[in-house]
């Protein structure tokens, strides 16, 4: 059972295995990529019905409201979140603590601290 | 009455460990002391780590009968005598019949497939590529070891710990290695464990060297939503496709995909819930102490065993700087789309590599987040280390 290997061996071990995960993997991203293609095009197609039936669109389109909503939602989420932890901390030192100014280091695409809270949760060590 | 009572107690004194203790089995004793350590104070993967350590203390100390090597020796006919274990076999080596006859690692990734979610691969199929390249590694790896003059056998398993997978590592070193070989399974076990606990320490610095400051702050586009059904039909296409290429790796991506598919369909929330819990952990405990009572010290203390750490590192260094290189190459392909910080994640070691990219892109711009982005690669390398592994075990004679 024991091998002695001359380099033939090895090199044929190498390459056959490198080529072999290549493919192997190829065609799972080909079969990956036409699931994906099928289904976009399944959901893009119910979406065109939806509209069609509803002929609502227009009118949506014309109410950027919701979405300012929704940032000021998330700025006094995060405001709060930060006013809490300091002034656990206050309580912590025994010395007041004041907040000045609260700024946002990235753009608006970021996501909410909550999500990236559940993203670290949901991926931790198993 | 002096006289026997003097009698009995160097009788007890004979037959007892202390008289059987050798050196060899003090310098274990003391290892096992240092990999405890590492486990309970520094979390160093302690869910196995700590009973591998055990088990390397229990099969050192003399005289026990929990673990016979004796009992795993090949036959003529090159095969183990199961029934001599079943009949003479201790506590260890009953539990180890689990590991030669490839049942935990596979049961191990029933588990994992249960907690992993495959939406960032199926969003982002090119991942599968870093995945791929990553698992250079394994095979450079290879070289290196027979270069060092070990045989094809002793050079697979060590290479195998460049696919940063533990049960994979445990899968393919415990079919690979035999009584003849210079190292264990348990050697090779201890290896990969101790590796991916350091890779938050391994793997920054060669992702910083072979990157620059503009593409670690490159933002990558947000993943597509994917539907339920696609995740459903996901684990069972993955199957076909892998088991009919690679057959060598259908227990290790099988019973991956059917812990996945139990928890995507959705429907059968108990078995999920044991596979990932209960289940996993029982195993995790066979796994871990039969494997540690492999690292008997006629195997272990040996030069072998420091070329086997050496070659481990590096099999880590150059799976994460193939991964990198490969995202480069993306990176160029796609005019800069790609970060190629994520293409060390495809290492596996989930989810420790996928963190690697989101700190080291963040050192660069806090506002840049990649981790769901490494998610893809991460999760690509847990199949890409299984199909290495199967390529291992089909063109290696054991």
């Amino acid at each position: 059972m024991e091998m002695q290997m001359d380099w033939s061996y090895v090199g044929a071990v190498v390459i056959s295995g490198l080529v072999i995960v290549f493919v192997a993997l190829i065609l799972l991203i080909a079969a990956v990529w036409i699931m994906g293609k099928i289904f976009t095009a399944i959901s893009s197609k119910n979406s065109g019905d939806g509209t069609k039936k509803t002929g609502a669109a227009p009118q949506l389109k014309k109410e950027p409201a919701p979405v300012l909503n929704v940032i000021e939602e998330d700025d006094s989420e995060v405001i709060a979140v930060i006013a809490a932890a300091v002034a656990a901390m206050s309580e912590e030192l025994g010395q007041p603590l004041k907040i000045r100014s609260i700024r946002r280091a990235g753009g608006p695409s970021r996501s909410s601290a909550w999500a990236r809270a559940a993203q670290s949760e949901s991926t931790r060590a198993f | 009455m002096f006289s026997i009572f003097s009698e009995t107690i160097k009788d007890l004194i004979a037959s007892s460990g202390l008289a059987a203790l050798q050196w060899q089995n003090v310098v274990m004793i003391l290892i096992s002391f240092v990999f405890m350590y590492l486990a309970i104070k520094h979390k160093f993967e302690p869910l196995l780590l700590l009973p591998i350590a055990f088990g390397m203390l229990l099969t050192n100390l003399p005289c026990t009968g929990l673990y016979h090597p004796e009992l795993w020796v090949l036959d003529e006919a090159g095969h183990i005598d199961f029934g001599a274990v079943v009949r003479d076999g201790g506590l260890l080596d009953l539990l180890y019949i689990g590991v030669k006859l490839q049942i935990y690692p596979a049961l191990i990734f029933l588990g994992i497939g249960c907690m992993t979610d495959f939406a960032p691969l199926i969003a982002n199929p090119k991942s599968f590529l870093l995945g791929a390249a990553a698992q250079a590694g394994i095979f450079l790896t290879f070289i290196g070891a027979a270069a060092l003059g070990f045989n094809a056998q002793e050079a697979g398993s060590i290479a195998i710990i460049g696919g940063a997978d533990g049960p994979t590592a445990i899968y393919v070193s415990s079919q690979l290695l035999n009584d003849k070989c210079s190292v264990s399974t348990g050697t090779i076990a201890l290896a990969a464990y101790t590796y991916m606990a350091l890779v938050p320490l391994i793997q920054p610095p060669i992702m910083r060297l072979l990157t620059t400051e503009k593409e670690r702050k490159i933002k990558m586009a947000q993943l597509r939503t994917v539907s339920k059904t696609e995740k459903i039909i996901f684990p069972i296409a993955v199957t076909i496709i892998i088991a009919l290429l690679v057959p060598s790796a259908a227990p290790l991506v099988g019973m991956l995909m059917l812990g996945n598919l139990f928890k995507e369909s959705g429907v059968v929330d108990r078995l999920c819930k044991t596979a990932q819990n209960e289940l996993m952990n029982i195993i995790t405990i066979f796994l871990g102490i039969s494997v540690g009572a492999t690292t008997v010290a006629q195997n272990v203390i040996s030069v072998d065993f420091l070329k086997v750490i050496v070659l481990g590192v590096i099999a880590f260094g150059v799976g994460t700087a193939s991964g990198v290189l490969f995202g480069k190459i993306m990176c160029l392909v796609t005019g800069g789309k790609v970060n190629p910080l994520i293409g060390s994640a495809g290492v596996s070691a989930v989810p420790m590599a996928a963190r690697q990219s989101q700190k080291v892109g963040a050192e660069a711009d806090p506002t840049n987040f990649l981790l769901m982005h490494a998610m893809g690669p991460n999760v690509a390398g847990v199949i890409g280390s299984a199909v290495a592994a199967g390529v291992l075990l089909s063109i290696i004679p054991h």
